[in-house]
């Protein structure tokens, strides 16, 4: 047989390495830039571009799209060229694929901390955005999908299963969540509105876990590990079930976000079961990794590699218990909207994610360097700084979010909340957060160290850029081999594959999100529920702007120590306006559903004082001030612009309200500003503050006036 | 060695039937962590601490068994028993010392402290089964040792045959067995079974969701959301009001008085700085610009009597801005700062909020009381401060 030379691209490996390392250290300091913010409130130094509210998405942003984001892309590009005997199809194609991916991040870094944000959670970047995101992808699966057809490997190994399930399914997730109707350049409404908003969100949101931080680095796990360690991996029938399980049944458990919300009970019940179910395939995973290093443990006390590899699949055990215990009931009312579900993803996110990351940059460097890594008492160093950071950052969370629960919802025998004041349970954790920010610093210092170790390495061998490798040209006709598995026949046909396995993650997501929208009886109306005023709407564009919905919960759930807290519990009919819905996932300040109704309503000069300095109004609270409400202007120039779009979208605005709008909106502000004067407070009516505060004193109002009953309209 | 096979069998009954009690145990937590009503079930704590002992006695017996092992000096040279014998001996010691703990506890204290004792006694159970299993597992090593032949060869053990059974494993030795032809980039795959125990795990998870599914959707049995939600407020209402019946006076608006004792006006003073202090100022005089209203001038809006301040209190006046605060204090705190505030009249405090009280007609419909009407009516001057008893009666006549 003629072998055929070639070259490995070793260089786009190298871009996307450095990247990776430079956006890691980036998106872990914006993560403890933002908790040692929830420590020391006065941190964001009065600058409106770094409160919590804005880096907090920054924060995930980075960490998960370019830390691991360039992580998937240099795994994937150094895996797939020599697991398929080819160089990469296009180096052109290659090049769009890194230098476009960078520069959606570097839009992303300027974008967010302006406050253009969607608000929907790890999808917050605008729509000009979204739209490159979409392209980029598609030439990163263009270029993967070509190099799969020139291949000289006749069978597809299982870690480029996991890359092109990856591929497929984020397009999917990606497009269909970020459906919007763009209203500026720089402004867009989700498509979906309230309930709606929120499954397909946590449709995304979760699989944006499943097949973005979960499936590409299962990939990389199969490639890395057995070639780490040498060894074979354990079982070739385990990973046929556990890919396809895996794939079909992630998609499903979504709705876990969404445990005794508004949403239908039976969505609830199939994100439960399919939670469950799930606990099985990711741990198929972690046994053929583990099991893999079968005879080979004596070689992990010695490597750095396999021991980060070792801890990154333990974690992703770990997590992947957790999450599906999580997605039980009585077990999410405790921890959901706390802390608690912080540690989790941390566990996830700085253990799997973070640890494989590194033990493949520590396998990598040498190889493409060829050399030897610079020190292994450094990477041993790093190890146990890792280690002991992921610790320390997990452990006072978990504390911090149960104990926070707990308070929640402790009564006193009298029936009466025995932390009426939410600060009470703030104030508690507090010490917690600063534990967790200890840990965060001492996992920074580790990839400090890393980064040391890396260049040193780098520096004493010589980078190969493109690495000689030969092998034979596919025979044009194959014979299977007689008595061979079926799933053979597949990993032949890498085109049926990839259709398989979009049928796969799209029934799901069709079996939840369809009837969800179709079905009238899924979201009973209320007739009281009105659409908002332009001046609240451009409340809510603030609120959403200032990222309020990282901190304050829009969603009461049907339970006595919250009703009794916020009033009575949330209906999927008063979220049919909420363009996007902003029901929230983290309780880090109280729920504002309510916060204009009676229960809680307080004087406009309350909320006018809170945003000057919310420690006047409520001592201890780690709310950052909003001084730049009081000086700035509100932005009127697209309020027709967004009431003719809101009325696009189904919002019942009446037709031509849109010429009325400015002048409506300047009539309420007025009304605001006049009350306000007459407790003392001399503010101009065209300040933010006004449609901040008009938009929190419509919230939870609608809903006492009359026409509350909730009506199942006809179609 | 026959002997050490028969106690080992024993210890493999006493995990099991430690797990089997372990299990309904942790659903029931659940259950009481979320109805949030904290079990108060004495047969529960019963349980909870039979299994505790239980557990305490299984541990004894066990680092007895290791103790006396160990104490053989062939055995005490193998350098993993030092570590196990020092571990026994602080299980042995900590056992004797909770034991006796035990004794004293007052059960019935515990019982009372209803979630937190629960979370203690689970925890507690969790920690020595923890112990138990470690324990258990360095007993079972050292059967092992003791058990080799001269080939240092151990016998299977039923143990090993569980293990072998669950994971079905080809063993490392034999790997080239299942090795299958084909190779990527030097990666080969072996071919080994599904691991049983993964396998049955899995499907077990199936047999869960649909039986979830069942339960919740297709029978009466499962409650789901609205209708748990219906259960917990009136077991709430319920053990509330059969708190209340035990108290003797409840303070309501109709028979609300004026507490003149020192510490009901301490501890309504506290109240007022943790809560009212924010919109009314530390010294209840606001400030201009304030939220609330001046507290200690002579000015009323909704009423200055004490009924008329606890009628303010316990249900707000929204559309002003004042929140009900019914359902975070108790009517008695209510009381304590009604009457706080009522001592706070004429302390005139430095930088106080104007008067406020000219709105009246806006507002009161029920009590047009004189102090907000006119407010330089005679009532209204400290000197007529003793009046208040008066007053307060003319305006529940007025009622």
């Amino acid at each position: 047989m003629e072998m055929e030379k070639f070259n490995y691209d070793n260089e786009i490996v190298r871009k996307f390495i450095i990247a990776t390392v430079v956006f890691g250290i980036v998106g872990m300091l914006v993560g403890l830039t933002a908790a040692l913010q929830l420590v020391i409130p006065e941190l964001n130094a009065g600058l409106q571009w770094i409160t919590f509210g804005r880096i907090r998405p920054l924060h995930t942003n980075a960490v998960i799209f370019a830390f691991v984001g360039n992580g998937i892309f240099a795994g994937v590009y150094y895996s797939m060229q020599r697991l398929l005997k080819t160089r990469m199809w296009s180096d052109l194609l290659s090049n769009i694929n890194f230098w476009g991916w960078q520069l959606i991040i570097l839009s992303a870094a300027i974008t967010l901390p302006l406050g253009i944000t969607t608000s929907k959670e790890y999808a917050e970047l605008e729509w000009p955005i979204d739209i490159a995101i979409a392209l980029i992808w598609v030439v990163f699966g263009l270029n993967m999908l070509m190099t799969i057809i020139k291949r000289r490997e006749r069978h597809i190994y299982v870690a480029i299963w996991f890359y092109i399930a990856t591929f497929v399914t984020v397009a999917i997730l990606h497009i269909f969540n970020s459906f919007e109707l763009p209203v500026t350049m720089l402004k867009s409404y989700s498509w979906y509105a309230g309930v709606q908003d929120a499954l397909v969100q946590w449709w995304y949101g979760h699989n944006a876990v499943a097949f973005f931080l979960t499936t590409p680095y299962l990939g990389l796990m199969y490639y890395f590990v057995p070639k780490a360690a040498n060894r074979p991996v354990y079982s070739y029938r385990l990973s046929i079930v556990h890919f396809w399980a895996l794939i079909f049944i992630y998609i499903w458990a979504g709705p876990h976000h969404l445990l005794y919300t508004s949403l239908p009970d039976w969505a609830q019940s199939l994100g439960t079961v399919f939670s469950i179910m799930l606990i099985a395939p990711s741990w198929g995973g972690m046994l053929n990794g583990l099991l893999t290093l079968r005879g080979a443990w004596d070689k992990v006390r010695d490597s750095a590699v396999l021991k980060f590899m070792v801890v990154a699949i333990t974690c992703y055990g770990m997590s992947t218990f957790e999450g599906p215990m999580l997605s039980l009931k009585n077990l999410n009312a405790i921890s959901h909207f706390t802390d608690w579900t912080i540690a989790h993803v941390h566990i996830g996110g700085l253990g799997w994610n973070g640890f494989l990351t590194f033990g493949m940059l520590y396998f990598l460097i040498p190889k493409m360097w060829g050399t030897k890594l610079h020190s292994q008492r450094l990477a041993n160093f790093h190890f146990w700084i890792g280690t002991l950071g992921i610790v320390f950052y997990a452990i006072p969370l978990y504390w911090a979010g149960f104990t926070q629960s707990l308070m929640w919802k402790e009564f006193t025998a009298d029936g009466f909340l025995a932390y009426p004041n939410f600060l009470e349970t703030v104030t508690q954790i507090i010490p917690m957060y600063a534990m967790r920010a200890l840990g965060g610093t001492l996992y920074l210092i580790g990839v400090f160290v890393m980064v040391y170790n890396l260049m040193a390495t780098a520096k004493s061998g010589s980078f190969m850029k493109n690495e000689e490798a030969e092998a034979p040209a596919l025979a044009p006709k194959y014979k299977p081999h007689a008595g061979e598995y079926w799933h053979r026949a597949l990993e032949r046909k890498p085109m049926v594959l990839t259709i398989l396995a979009v049928v796969a993650v799209s029934i799901g997501g069709l079996v939840e999100i369809v009837p969800t929208a179709l079905v009238k009886s899924n979201i009973p109306t209320i007739s009281s529920v009105k659409p908002y005023t332009p001046l609240e709407l451009e409340g809510r564009d603030l609120y959403i702007r200032e990222g309020c919905n990282n901190c304050h919960s829009q969603m009461i759930r049907p339970f006595r120590s919250e009703t009794e807290r916020y009033g009575e519990y949330s209906k999927a009919g008063e979220f049919v306006y909420d363009h996007p819905f902003l029901w929230g996932s983290k309780r880090t300040g109280p729920d504002l559903a309510r916060e204009g109704g009676s229960k809680l309503r307080k004087p406009n000069s309350w909320h006018y004082n809170h945003f000057m300095d919310p420690r006047t109004m409520s001592p201890g609270s780690i709310m950052p001030p909003y001084p730049w409400f009081i000086e700035q202007d509100l932005d009127v120039s697209n309020t027709a612009a967004k009431i003719n779009a809101m009325r696009t979208l189904g919002v019942p605005y009446p037709e031509g309200y849109e010429d009325q709008a400015v002048a409506d909106l300047n009539a309420q502000a007025e009304e605001i500003a006049a009350d306000l004067a007459q407790g003392g407070i001399e503010v101009a009516a065209n300040r933010e503050v006004i449609a901040i505060i008009a938009y929190l004193q419509r919230l939870g109002t609608d809903i006492e006036n009359e026409g509350t009953e909730e009506v199942v309209s006809n179609p | 060695m026959k002997s050490f096979n028969n106690i080992r069998k024993a210890i493999g009954a006493t995990l099991v039937g430690a797990l089997i009690a372990l299990l309904p145990k942790s659903a029931m937590a659940g259950n009481a962590l979320v109805n949030g009503t904290g079990v108060s079930d004495e047969t529960l704590f019963l349980i909870l601490a039979v299994i505790a002992i239980f557990q305490l006695v299984a541990i004894l017996v066990i680092a007895g068994v290791i103790k006396s092992i160990v104490q053989n000096k062939e055995v005490w040279q193998m350098r993993w028993g030092k570590g196990a014998a020092g571990v026994a001996t602080l299980f042995l010691l900590f056992t004797a010392s909770s034991a006796h703990a035990a004794e004293d506890a007052d059960f019935d204290a515990l019982v009372n402290m209803g979630d937190t004792g629960f979370i203690a006694l689970v925890t507690l159970n969790l920690f020595l089964f923890l112990a138990f299993l470690y324990l258990a597992s360095k007993l079972n090593g050292l059967f092992k040792m003791l058990m080799q032949d001269e080939e240092g060869k151990v016998p299977a053990t039923f143990m090993d045959k569980v293990n072998a059974m669950l994971t079905d494993a080809v063993p490392v030795e034999k790997e080239d067995d299942v090795l299958m032809d084909h190779e990527y980039d030097g990666i080969h795959e072996l071919d080994n079974n599904l691991p049983p125990w993964w396998l049955y795990g899995f499907y077990f998870s199936i047999v869960f969701g649909v039986v979830y599914v069942i339960n919740y959707h297709f029978t009466d049995n499962g409650k789901l959301q609205i209708e748990e939600y219906v259960v917990e407020m009136e077991a709430a209402e319920a053990a509330k009001a059969a708190f209340v019946a035990t108290q003797k006076n409840t303070v309501d608006e109709s028979n609300v008085e004026l507490l003149t004792d020192a510490s009901d006006l301490a501890a309504g003073g506290k109240t007022f700085k943790l809560y009212c202090a924010p919109c009314h100022g530390e010294s209840g005089g606001s400030m201009p610009g304030g939220v609330g209203p001046n507290l200690t001038d002579d000015y009323w809006i909704h009423g200055g009597s004490v009924t008329d301040i606890f009628k303010t209190i316990k249900y707000g006046v929204p559309e002003k801005g004042m929140v009900s605060w019914q359902a975070q204090l108790n009517p008695t705190q209510i009381q304590q700062v009604s009457s706080y505030i009522k001592s706070l009249k004429g302390t005139n405090p430095e930088n106080a909020k104007e008067p406020q009280g000219e709105l009246l007609e806006e507002t009161a419909t029920a009590e047009p009381t004189e102090e907000a009407t006119e407010p330089t009516t005679d009532e209204e001057t400290p000197a007529e401060e003793a009046n208040d008893a008066e007053q307060q009666e003319e305006v529940t006549m007025v009622e």
